[in-house]
């Protein structure tokens, strides 16, 4: 294994308006080695690659590739530095064949008048899939034609071909959750892979929330916490106790999520949810949400806990098992319908599900609510602003008057008329997919006090967390998830919160 | 709503679901040639007078104009745009094609040169239409409706009202010509589907098509140039267009723009039925031949059995919808309008 | 009570607005121009015309606002209008004045249609308009036999309604503005109409709101249905014949007027108030041009140039990531 330092990365910041991403981030990839880098959701790992891609640009600090400096405008530039990526969601077309894929925007190469030499094209299609061992997928067939598993080794080659002819030094590859689709066979494939890669003297970069997996193929493992590096591990001084302990620190205090305002539930079940599944994406989920109860969700990107989100909410209809909104078995296929039943979303995109930013303030505010502006069967534009006022009061949302159109508005602010609209529904259970997302202290602060407000007036709440801190503060108790089930159910009463680190070890 | 939980996990789950989505697509595909055989067979056991030579000379020639027309739209549709200017630049391009050979309005006798000329003025007026929709970004179907209208104007200004009569020659030889049994028109609509062909599946143009009717936003991501490649696809059926609209000229020997009236529709149908989606990235030129062939049928066999021809009109219309809905496979996540 | 005031408030010369001051400025510029060609133009008997060219395609341009609102399109208008045309010289013969109630029933059919097909098949709109466009279409020229039908003169006192007029406004005119006041109300004080300006701005999170959004969608192609034969009756009442292919160039000059009133072709903004304003332009142009006497071809470039320019000065590019099909 070589010694030799492919990149580099010093002082690395990136801020956003409102939050920052990363704090100052120093990291060295070597010719030969596997590079792990874990972390908890929000945790930097997303925005560090993006920015080493050139997808985005750092906010301060500096990179180094082979030695020189490295600034990547977009990720065409960084590929021909011989840096590439590759992507949770896939990048290839469906309709054309592994070799089209591969080779697609170089067809100049096997071009003569105009007429592109296929067959030559797929003799070095083996070559590239051999180059990451694999050998038996035929280059001319449909990529809509090959299961998953395969589709990501295609997608592979393809960036690996890319980045290796553009550097004769060696390239880095940076994978983002490779393994989420794939079984162990697979995922022990996928191993061969990496490990051809490095043997030629590349460097991976393996992003992933599977710590056994991390553990496995890294040679160096990188721990992000919060935006910043808390941690370089050894493989050799790797175990999982200590990965989950750097990832989640100390506990904030309680007074942050207002737990001393935390109240105890009814005896009255509002939802009930037996082995509710999703075909490919979670089954066998049960639970009770009871009245005036706030519950948890915790789980990675893929474990699940989104699409149950959408199934509780109407945006899918669930495939499998049962929901009972207060006694009534129901499936809901639209929002419309679980309206009607009493649930409402606050949705986890603020800027495109949450508002419509091209309306004003008040109309945002009344669009789950109209029935309740209404006088003598029309919609009144008096009760309209009325409303809208009360709720700019109420939660002290900072604009610069009702007919302000909302996409003007900051992310708190903008959350808040989000709130307004969904509090003022008059619906009683709450789903909230990562309220405080992008919203600054302060508001979250006004917010978790919003939240706590909920409850004391008798509304449940299922909580998709923006941290796995946030989730237990506020929870009454927790359904931990992990690749579409649950794992584990905790209590969390203000005097019994559990711990950040056993709940990572049931995420992971 | 119990499932069979025998699987063990939720990636299996998925991968389940989506071998089977992929055997449904398999069906969906091979539809429109089983829907060809039967057609044929159908019609051959209860129209008189179907499997006849004479009639089969009748479908080839039936078949030119608009195989010519829907190998245009045909790279529109898979790009997952929409051409709807069809009905006013043929018209365009047979009213003009008519002035500049030899007829009855002007002195002008440019033969086959003018012929040419023609079929340019339609690839030019493609390449405009491509260069307004991608410059101006406004939506294809837009562009292309005003676009219609604006040329059928034009057509009619052409020739002020008085359609010109041809007196070329060549004209009545191409329209009553054949070889080996096979019409002239319909040689050259062959002509033009072995390009399309060729274009489809040889050149790298051809896959770019697809790629940027699949997910514009990756290809976005590869420095290829979109728009270079939509201006030439709307070009293509510019040209395409003009194909067709000299072949209406020749058919009813005078220009006017009525030549255009009615071709919008068995193209699109005949695109949709043969399996090409209207959402881009799927399909190709040998569904849209079958298509033709489709249309064409049902077209010959509602004329063999009188039909009225209005009620025809309506019966594509109904195709249309029935073969949409039939091809439908998104899911709700996306966004139509 | 007091509601604040603000920055939105005040008559922003931005370019939203750019349109509507436009579309007023031309009409204005336009009358005065085509007064000078010829003084007839602003005679009290021309005015009159021009109302009553106004009143067809003001209920026309009123019900398609309204598929533009959600950001579709409805190209089966000009069928609707040309089959309701022949449906009520046919029906007029066969049933007297029931005739009026059964094909306005039609456009609400027509227009039901549209909009269950387009909900329930997730197909764009145009090709599901195109489609229904084939349908009327051809239903009109099976009703007329292909050739303009004659109102014969026994039924003339059933449509000399239509000749009433107000001094200089007729009461045609009157009907199709009691039309865009009943739109108008629905469009800003029912939830539905709400609901339909939602779902053009921002579809996903007006489902995710809980509107139903898919009501919204089938009761914007009804309006629209129901505009379009509306416009048939004023058509059919003031040309006395029934012409199978009346409405189809007006299918382009509804969305045209609707466009130059301001209604955005993504969908979220707009209003049928606004469209008349479009409306009269695009009827001054028209008629303006009858009386310079300008060929009728040069009608159909002018209004597809027309519906280009205001289609690109509304459209909204600011998306980076813009993908336009």
């Amino acid at each position: 294994m070589q010694n030799r330092t492919l990149f580099k990365a010093e002082n690395i910041s990136k801020e956003y308006p409102g939050t920052v991403a990363l704090r100052g981030i120093n990291m060295e990839i070597n010719a030969g080695e596997v590079v792990g880098l874990i972390g908890e959701n929000g945790a930097g790992k997303s925005t560090l690659l993006k920015i080493i891609m050139g997808i985005e640009q750092p906010t301060t600090g500096r990179m180094e590739l082979h030695g020189k400096e490295y600034a990547p405008q977009n990720p065409i530039h960084a590929n021909s530095l011989g840096v590439g990526m590759v992507f949770q969601e896939q990048s290839l077309i469906q309709n054309l064949t592994v070799g089209q894929n591969i080779f697609f925007g170089q067809e100049k190469k096997y071009r003569k008048f105009g007429v592109v030499n296929w067959k030559r094209m797929y003799e070095d299609t083996k070559q590239a899939l051999a180059a990451i061992g694999i050998s038996n997928v035929r280059p001319d067939r449909k990529v809509s034609q090959l299961d998953f598993a395969t589709r990501q080794m295609v997608e592979i080659a393809k960036v690996f071909n890319i980045v290796s002819n553009a550097s004769v030094e060696g390239s880095i590859i940076l994978l983002d959750e490779p393994t989420s689709v794939l079984n162990d066979e697979e995922v022990k494939q996928l191993y061969k892979q990496i490990d051809k890669m490095r043997k030629a003297g590349n460097a991976v970069v393996f992003v992933s929330h599977r710590l056994d997996e991390v553990m496995e193929i890294s040679d160096r493992i990188y721990i992000f916490k919060d935006g910043s590096n808390v941690g370089i591990m050894k493989k050799e001084e790797a175990n999982e106790m200590l990965l989950y302990e750097k990832m989640v620190g100390r506990t904030a205090t309680g007074e942050y999520y207002k737990v001393d305002r935390q109240t105890t539930p009814d005896k009255e079940v509002v939802m009930e949810v037996k082995n509710l599944g999703l075909t490919g994406y979670f089954m066998n989920v049960s639970f009770k949400l009871h009245k005036g109860e706030v519950i948890g969700i915790c789980g990675v990107v893929g474990s699940g806990k989104e699409h149950l989100c959408a199934v509780i909410c109407g945006d899918e209809a669930h495939t499998a098992g049962e929901m009972i909104i207060k006694g009534k078995r129901k499936v809901f296929s639209d929002p419309c319908d679980s309206r009607k039943s009493g649930i409402l979303s606050i949705p986890k995109e603020r800027r495109e599900e949450g508002i419509i930013g091209s309306l004003s303030i008040h109309e945002n505010i009344c669009l789950s609510s109209y029935p309740s502006v209404k006088k003598k069967g029309f919609i009144s534009k008096k009760l309209q602003y009325q409303k809208a006022l009360e709720w700019i009061d109420r939660l002290g949302i900072k604009c610069s008057g009702i007919k302000e159109r909302t996409e003007f508005l900051s992310g708190g602010n903008a959350q808040k008329v989000v709130f307004a609209r969904v509090l003022s529904s008059g619906a009683d259970i709450l789903v909230l997919n990562h309220p405080t997302r992008g919203v600054d202290i302060g508001a979250k602060e006004d917010i978790y006090g919003i939240i706590r407000d909920m409850t004391a007036a008798g509304k449940s709440v299922i909580l998709l967390g923006d941290t796995l801190d946030e989730c237990i503060g506020l929870s009454n108790r927790i359904l931990v998830m992990k690749d579409g089930k649950v794992t584990k159910e905790y209590d969390a009463s203000p005097s019994n919160k559990p711990e950040q680190v056993d709940i990572v070890r049931y995420m992971m | 709503m119990i499932s069979e939980n025998t699987n063990l996990s939720i990636a299996e789950e998925f991968a389940a679901k989506m071998k089977k989505d992929n055997q449904k697509q398999k069906i969906i595909s091979a539809a429109p040639f089983v829907i060809l055989l039967f057609l044929v067979a159908v019609m051959g056991i209860t129209v008189k007078g179907f499997f006849t030579f004479d009639n089969f000379t009748s479908i080839l020639n039936q078949l030119a104009s608009p195989l010519a027309l829907s190998l245009g739209l045909t790279f529109v549709i898979i790009m997952g745009s929409i051409d709807l200017s069809v009905e006013g630049v043929v018209g365009f391009v047979g009213s003009i094609v008519t002035l500049m050979v030899l007829n009855t309005k002007t002195d002008s006798d440019l033969g086959l040169a003018g012929m040419a000329v023609a079929v340019l003025a339609g690839m030019a007026i493609g390449f405009i239409t491509g260069v307004i929709h991608v410059k101006s970004m406004l939506p294809s179907f837009m562009v292309t409706f005003a676009v219609s209208k604006i040329m059928s104007g034009f057509a009619v200004l052409s020739y002020k009202g008085e359609p010109a009569m041809v007196k070329e020659p060549l004209f009545q030889q191409i329209a009553q010509g054949s070889f080996i049994g096979i019409p002239v028109l319909t040689w050259i609509a062959f002509i033009i589907f072995a390009i399309a062909f060729f274009l489809e599946r040889y050149t790298a143009f051809g896959r770019y098509v697809f790629a940027i009717g699949d997910n514009e936003s990756i290809v976005r991501n590869t420095g290829i140039n979109i728009d270079k490649i939509k201006i030439l696809v709307f070009t293509w059926s510019g040209f395409c267009m003009g194909i067709a609209g000299v072949m209406g000229a020749i058919r009813i020997g005078r220009g006017e723009v009525l030549i255009g009236n009615g071709t919008l529709f068995p193209s699109i149908t005949a695109i949709v039925v043969g399996g090409t989606s209207l959402a881009g990235g799927k399909g190709g030129v040998v569904n849209t031949l079958v298509g033709v062939l489709i249309v064409t049928v049902i077209q010959n066999g509602l004329i063999l059995l009188g039909v009225n021809p209005y009620i025809q009109l309506a019966i594509q219309g109904i195709i249309i919808i029935l073969a949409v809905s039939l091809s439908v496979t998104r899911g709700k996540k996306v966004i139509t309008k | 009570m007091m509601i604040k005031f603000v920055k939105g408030d005040y008559l922003k010369l931005n370019l939203e607005n750019l349109i509507k001051y436009l579309s007023s400025i031309s009409i204005v510029i336009l009358i005065a121009i085509f007064a000078a060609i010829n003084a007839n133009f602003i005679s009290l008997f021309n005015i009159k015309n021009i109302l009553t060219d106004i009143a067809p395609l003001l209920a026309m341009a009123c019900g398609v606002t309204f598929v533009l609102l959600i950001g579709s399109i409805d190209l089966s208008i000009g069928s609707i209008c040309s089959c309701s045309v022949v449906l009520l010289t046919v029906l007029l013969q066969k049933i007297g004045p029931w005739a009026y109630l059964l094909v306005i029933l039609y456009g609400v059919f027509a227009g039901y249609l549209n909009g269950f097909l387009y909900t329930r098949i997730k197909v764009p709109s145009f090709i599901v308009t195109l489609s229904t466009m084939s349908i009327w279409q051809s239903s009109a020229y099976l009703l007329s036999g292909g050739a303009p039908l004659p109102m014969p003169s026994k039924i003339w006192p059933l449509i000399n309604w239509g000749k009433i007029s107000f001094g200089f406004i007729p009461l045609l005119f009157i009907i199709a503005v009691l039309l865009m006041a009943a739109y108008y109300i629905i469009q800003s004080k029912l939830i539905i109409g709400k609901t339909m300006y939602a779902a053009g701005a921002n579809e996903r999170a007006a489902r995710l709101a809980g509107l139903n959004v898919q009501a919204a969608k089938v009761a914007a192609f009804t309006l629209s249905g129901l505009g379009a034969a509306l416009s048939g009756i004023i058509f059919a009442v003031k040309l006395k014949s029934g012409i199978p292919t009346l409405g189809e160039p007006y299918t382009l000059m509804a969305i045209a007027a609707s466009v130059l009133g301001g209604t955005s072709l993504t969908g979220g903004k707009g209003s049928v108030f606004m469209t008349i304003l479009g409306v009269a332009l695009v009827t001054v142009i028209q008629n303006g041009l009858n009386v310079a006497a300008v060929d009728g071809f040069w009608q159909q470039i002018v209004f597809g140039l027309l519906v280009l320019f205001a289609v690109y000065i509304s459209a909204d590019r600011s998306g980076k990531d813009l993908v336009v099909k």
